[in-house]
């Protein structure tokens, strides 16, 4: 089971009432290499993968879940006190047609969130693989994320989270070579 | 030390300026199958700043780099 | 509030934050690296510290999360665990 603590992984702080940079956001809050879709794929995958890897998934597939309660401070301050209008220049009229302020598990460009982004194959290299993917996937989307956006605090907190995901890589790739180590030995008769 | 380039191929017939070198990203963790033990580390504020312990995991991305 | 409360309330809360991403980042350091003597006890000296420290701001501020127990006086002062700011709102 999972505890709530009430503060944030990382002191996010945002600049200016800005829209249009939370639809960006939105990619990694409910798209298919975001946070959202990576925390439910290890959450999802950690019950089938060898003993000595579990822990991996586990830790980081709830570290995940506080990225995700990051994008969705930055998404919800950029937006909250956004009328209407800027809404709708900001691209965001037919979020706020279907949810008004509120937030919703969709990438930029407004497609909803679905499992289909996400795999779990039983097999552990295949998995593990997906898993390195999917972090230099999100890597690569928080440098796009920071190409576009000149809110530097929010700069800030993508540049924390993109660090994240090379780290998290690095703990797959680990987990590949401690499952080559598992490799058995030829008996001898 | 974690960047990468080429020159790609430009045609006279391109419609935007041409941007001669396009550089990209060769992140730390490919340079790397399994961490050493004692690398070196960063204090647990400049950790938290960075976004890891280890400063040589760190390749801190700005747009001024012009990645893209 | 006054600026210079909130100001310090967020610099206590970025102690804790600092030592909370210790412990997150040994521990899964520690998962793939189980046999390392000396990373197992920074990890545990980590996990000490972030203790002291989330106590220190839980004194002041109340409790970060139900792991720790409220104090009396944290109720008669008015402090609930159902109280704004979130820390999305913050």
């Amino acid at each position: 089971m999972w505890v709530y603590e009430k503060k944030l992984l990382y002191p996010v702080e945002v600049g200016e009432c800005n829209p249009k940079l939370a639809r960006y956001l939105m990619e990694q809050y409910g798209g298919a290499d975001g946070e959202l879709a990576a925390a439910l794929r290890y959450m999802n995958q950690r019950y089938t993968v060898p003993t000595k890897v579990i822990g991996v998934l586990n830790d980081i597939a709830t570290e995940e879940f506080s990225h995700l309660e990051m994008l969705a401070t930055m998404i919800y301050k950029l937006t909250k006190d956004a009328t209407p209008e800027q809404l709708v220049e900001a691209g965001l009229g037919a979020h706020f047609a279907n949810h008004g302020h509120s937030l919703f598990y969709e990438n930029a460009a407004g497609v909803p969130w679905t499992a289909s982004y996400i795999q779990s194959k039983g097999d552990p290299i295949a998995d593990l693989y997906e898993d390195i993917a999917a972090e230099e996937k999100a890597r690569a989307t928080y440098q796009w994320l920071i190409d576009i956006s000149d809110d530097v605090l929010i700069n800030d907190s993508l540049r924390f989270l993109r660090e994240r995901e090379n780290i998290h890589s690095l703990r797959f790739r680990e987990s590949v070579e401690i499952l080559k180590d598992e490799r058995d030995r030829k008996k001898i008769f | 030390m974690y960047r990468g380039s080429y020159r790609p191929y430009v045609s006279p017939l391109d419609p935007c300026p041409p941007m001669r070198v396009k550089k990209f990203v060769l992140p730390p963790p490919i340079f790397m199958d399994f961490q050493p033990p004692d690398l070196e580390q960063v204090s647990p504020r400049e950790a938290l700043m960075i976004g890891t312990l280890w400063p040589l995991l760190a390749d801190e991305f700005y747009r001024e780099e012009g990645i893209s | 509030m006054n600026l210079s409360a909130f100001e310090e309330e967020r610099e206590m809360m970025l102690r804790v934050q600092e030592a909370d991403f210790v412990v997150v980042e040994l521990t899964l350091y520690t998962n793939t690296h189980p046999d390392e003597p000396e990373a197992l006890e920074q990890w545990r000296e980590a996990i000490k510290k972030a203790a002291q420290i989330r106590r220190q701001y839980e004194n002041r501020y109340g409790p970060l999360s139900l792991l720790s127990i409220p104090s009396e006086e944290a109720i008669e002062m008015g402090w609930r665990w159902n109280q704004a700011p979130w820390p999305w709102q913050r």
